[in-house]
């Protein structure tokens, strides 16, 4: 499985690469991208199986990068995990055909949840 | 003037994100002290029906600490970048677990970070709404949740 972690806190990124690792997808192939923008040409040219997004980016935000590639026709799995936990920006982001949302903070349990559909 | 809403449980809210996130049992809370000094803050503005911030200070040790779990490294390794990103993303998760007890929409800033000696925080035109003071040994990390007021 090969999986998109977008988020310009390389901090963040470091958590969610390692707990992916706790839920057990040990195997799985780990890209980043620090917004939005650098996603969508990562999404374009590696084509992941899922792609786990921050929601405040800089550049380009998670629901923009959503909308842009549902846009484009690219339907990759993509999840919230991001500090915006609120009823409006759920409704946002499902309406917009987001896959899933993980709050922070979060445990290895919530990415077992959310990435064996995918794997 | 804002509407009066119940001030949120910031103690639970804090502690959560720093055993799930960084690993640390911060114990209890003191009543903070306005006029404390800090090394390191970050902040996260609140904008929207509800306006005011989220304030984080700590200092050197306790960031460094938070960047060792939050990049799973040694503190004593870890750049000033990494604690600047550390204490930013703290801000911003307690921010947006605050948020959803406000009234209203609002959005979330970008985290701004300063670091320095003797830093003393405030936000002009706002009023600490709730604030907590956690020491550990000798480190101490401090909260506070600000209300716009003019």
């Amino acid at each position: 499985m090969r999986i998109l972690i977008v988020d310009d806190s390389k901090a963040m990124r470091s958590i969610v690469r390692r707990l992916v690792g706790q839920a057990g997808f040990t195997d799985a192939e780990i890209l980043e991208a620090e917004d939005g923008q650098e996603a969508f040409d990562t999404i374009t040219s590696n084509r992941p199986d899922v792609v786990l997004s921050d929601w405040n980016m800089p550049i380009m935000t998670g629901i923009e990068l959503l909308e842009t590639l549902r846009a484009a026709g690219n339907d990759v799995p993509l999840g919230f995990i991001t500090s915006e936990s609120s009823a409006d920006f759920k409704d946002r982001a499902f309406d917009a055909g987001a896959a899933f949302m993980i709050a922070k903070p979060f445990t290895a349990d919530d990415f077992v949840r959310i990435l064996t559909p995918f794997s | 003037m804002q509407t009066q809403v119940p001030v949120p449980d910031l103690a639970t809210i804090v502690e959560s994100v720093a055993t799930m996130m960084l690993g640390l049992d911060l114990g209890e809370p003191a009543i903070d002290v306005p006029d404390a000094s800090y090394t390191i803050g970050a902040s996260v503005q609140l904008m929207g029906d509800w306006a005011g911030a989220i304030v984080v200070g700590c200092d050197a040790t306790f960031g460094a600490e938070a960047a060792g779990a939050m990049f799973g490294t040694d503190p004593a390794t870890v750049t000033q970048e990494e604690i600047s990103d550390a204490l930013g993303e703290l801000a911003n998760m307690i921010a947006g677990n605050v948020k959803p007890l406000l009234p209203g929409t609002a959005t979330i800033s970008l985290p701004t970070v300063v670091r320095g000696e003797e830093i003393h925080l405030g936000i002009p035109g706002a009023q600490v709404w709730v604030g907590l003071t956690y020491r550990r040994g000798e480190t101490v990390l401090m909260v506070r949740v600000y209300q716009r007021v003019s």
